[in-house]
């Protein structure tokens, strides 16, 4: 176990450098003066030269590559950024807690609204119960969560004017884009219970359950929804991963300082290396979470961790 | 199960000659018997005659012409949607936007969904280090989340609407080609691939007599999944600035617009939100039925 874990972290190694390839190529391959494109057309052809001088972008593409992953291997330098002329790592870490907070409460708001109501849904199934709150489902992931998020807004902030209307100054900031991204995320936790749910009521543990008199809820809780458990686990695990990086939107709405926003910013100003950064960083970051959701799973599940045992020794 | 399906489809051979047309029929009645997939085609096909009968019947200059004396006017006969920060009509903006929205979701669903056919075909018809590649590629592709390879393009590639439209599909290529290299392989472990096999067909025939008309329905469920993602992917970057430029109507930047008028006029930003939600929501419907209907003909 320890060794299939020790393996995959390994394993992650090569797969972030092809990632940083990937990232690298899409970005430093595109036709036309990097310097040109950043300063504009009316930049003189000397400052234009000076500046790809500067940041070695005369240099050809391999060259260029070279000395930007061994600057990350070395010493976790993502070169400067085009416009500040700062660090860029520093500058994408500073913006790392707004967003993982709200991808944070928004995950925990998802599951907790959305997994009660899919083993409702499965308990009760083919009820009227279970076809609203399917119905719910479907509904909820049509919602785009950024309007969601401006009728949040226009309610509670300016009609209500209960809530902070943007910025991150206090706690109350992060209550409305959590909200917005928690309701439609929730949809897909409600069908995910709610199939999980359904396929385990028929296992047959919980007939032997049922038949040595557990109560209902013990049934349900402790036989039952344990067993599901893993996807929901998997589905929190990539949810959060996802919003990491796709909370961009909400963060525009709500004008939070997070890492979608520094995104955006920067390629709206064509700052290169901040692009990168970023999506290193979240690139990272996302195949961490689905390494870790990996392990978990095969901690937690005996027949998956069996057949570890197994094939490892 | 390939057992049960071989087993039913021998079974329909009795009854019915089995084709294609027949095929499709099937799966036609299958999916005329669920009311709320019904009600999903219906709207989807609503939105489109809107969207293009809409924007025949009004002309583009209602949507860009600025009327600033009738600026901020609330819904009312004459513009039942209202007026937007520079007077202009915001039904025929939505009309017109709906074209360029709808547009976000048709053509890199297309458009991916070609190169997943074409990527995966490959894959599995050449095999070898081409499939190890392709795979591998993907593999790679698809640690980047979607949304961020689609930001990192727009960042390569500049803002713009078609830049978006790029965006959108090469971030979904590679879901898309491991989807349809997984159905043809599904299908080509069948016993019946086997039998042509066995009766001397060619790679090539079987690939495109026995192998893609079984393949359509579930690369046309793999489409029609993948259509309200994008719309909504669209929207979004828009949203950010990055897609449809000023003037031109689109729902997402009509959001954007809306968000700084939003204590002067707060019902700007209702209709383009509805609108968003109500597309995305008939292509489920119209998705899952159609998942139902094919999974109904496979049982």
């Amino acid at each position: 176990m320890a060794r299939h874990a020790l393996n995959r972290t390994l394993l992650l190694i090569p797969s972030l450098f092809l990632v940083i390839f990937l990232i690298f190529a899409i970005l430093n391959l595109i036709p036309g003066d990097p310097g040109r494109m950043h300063l504009g057309i009316e930049a003189t052809q000397e400052a234009v030269d000076m500046f790809n001088r500067q940041f070695g972008l005369d240099k050809p593409f391999l060259t260029r590559f070279t000395t930007y992953v061994t600057g990350i291997a070395t010493r976790f330098d993502f070169g400067l950024s085009y416009r500040t002329r700062e660090a860029v790592m520093p500058a994408v870490l500073s913006r790392v807690p707004p967003t993982f907070a709200i991808a944070l409460f928004g995950v925990s708001g998802a599951v907790l609204f959305g997994v009660p109501l899919g083993v409702l849904a499965a308990i009760k199934r083919s009820t009227l119960t279970d076809t609203n709150v399917t119905a719910l489902a479907l509904l909820l992931s049509a919602i785009p969560n950024f309007w969601l998020g401006l009728m949040l807004l226009q309610l509670f902030s300016v009609v209500l004017s209960i809530l902070p209307t943007y910025g991150a100054s206090s706690w109350k900031s992060f209550i409305l884009p959590s909200v917005a991204l928690a309701l439609p995320g929730s949809s897909g936790f409600i069908r995910l219970a709610r199939a999980t749910m359904l396929d385990v009521v028929h296992q047959e543990y919980i007939t032997t359950a049922r038949a040595k008199g557990a109560p209902e809820y013990s049934v349900i809780w402790r036989h039952a929804f344990r067993n599901a458990a893993l996807p929901l686990i998997n589905g929190a695990g990539l949810m959060f991963a996802g919003l990491l990086g796709g909370a961009v939107i909400i963060e525009a709405v709500f004008s939070l300082p997070g890492l979608g926003r520094l995104m955006v910013t920067a390629i709206q100003q064509r700052d290169i290396p901040i692009v990168m950064g970023c999506a290193i960083f979240l690139s990272f970051v996302f195949m961490a979470i689905i390494l870790i959701i990996d392990l978990i799973y095969a901690a937690l599940d005996p027949r998956i961790k069996l057949r570890y045992q197994k094939g490892g020794k | 199960m390939p057992l049960d399906s071989s087993k039913n489809k021998s079974k329909n051979k009795k009854i019915i000659n089995i084709n294609n047309k027949t095929k499709f029929l099937e799966a036609w009645r299958a999916f005329k018997s669920n009311r709320l997939a019904l009600i999903g085609l219906a709207a989807s096909l609503a939105l489109f005659a809107l969207a293009f009968g809409g924007s025949l019947a009004i002309p583009f200059d209602n949507a860009i012409k600025q009327n600033i004396s009738q600026r901020f006017t609330p819904p009312c006969l004459e513009h039942p949607l209202g007026t937007d920060g520079l007077g202009r009509d915001m039904l025929a903006r939505m009309l017109h936007g709906a074209k360029v929205s709808l547009t976000m979701g048709f053509i890199p669903m297309a458009a991916s969904m070609l190169a997943g056919m074409f990527f995966g075909g490959i894959a599995v018809l050449l095999g070898g280090w081409v499939e190890n590649l392709i795979m591998r590629v993907c593999d790679i592709m698809t640690c980047i989340p979607a949304i961020l390879l689609a930001l990192a393009m727009v960042a390569a590639l500049g803002p713009g609407l078609g830049n978006v439209l790029v965006a959108i599909t090469i971030a979904s290529v590679p879901d898309l080609t491991r989807y349809v290299r997984s159905v043809i392989l599904g299908i080509a472990g069948l016993e019946y691939i086997e039998a042509a096999r066995a009766c001397g067909a060619s790679g090539g025939a079987i690939i495109v007599r026995h192998i893609l008309p079984n393949a359509m329905g579930p690369l046309l469920l793999g489409a029609v999944s993948n259509i309200s993602g994008m719309i909504m992917a669209g929207a979004g970057l828009s949203y950010l600035g990055l897609g449809i430029q000023l003037p031109n109507p689109e729902w997402g930047a009509m959001l954007a617009e809306s968000q700084s008028y939003f204590l002067r006029a707060p019902y700007l930003m209702v209709a383009p939100g509805i609108a968003i939600l109500v597309s995305v929501f008939a292509f489920n419907l119209a998705g899952d039925g159609l998942r139902d209907a094919l999974d109904a003909k496979l049982r």
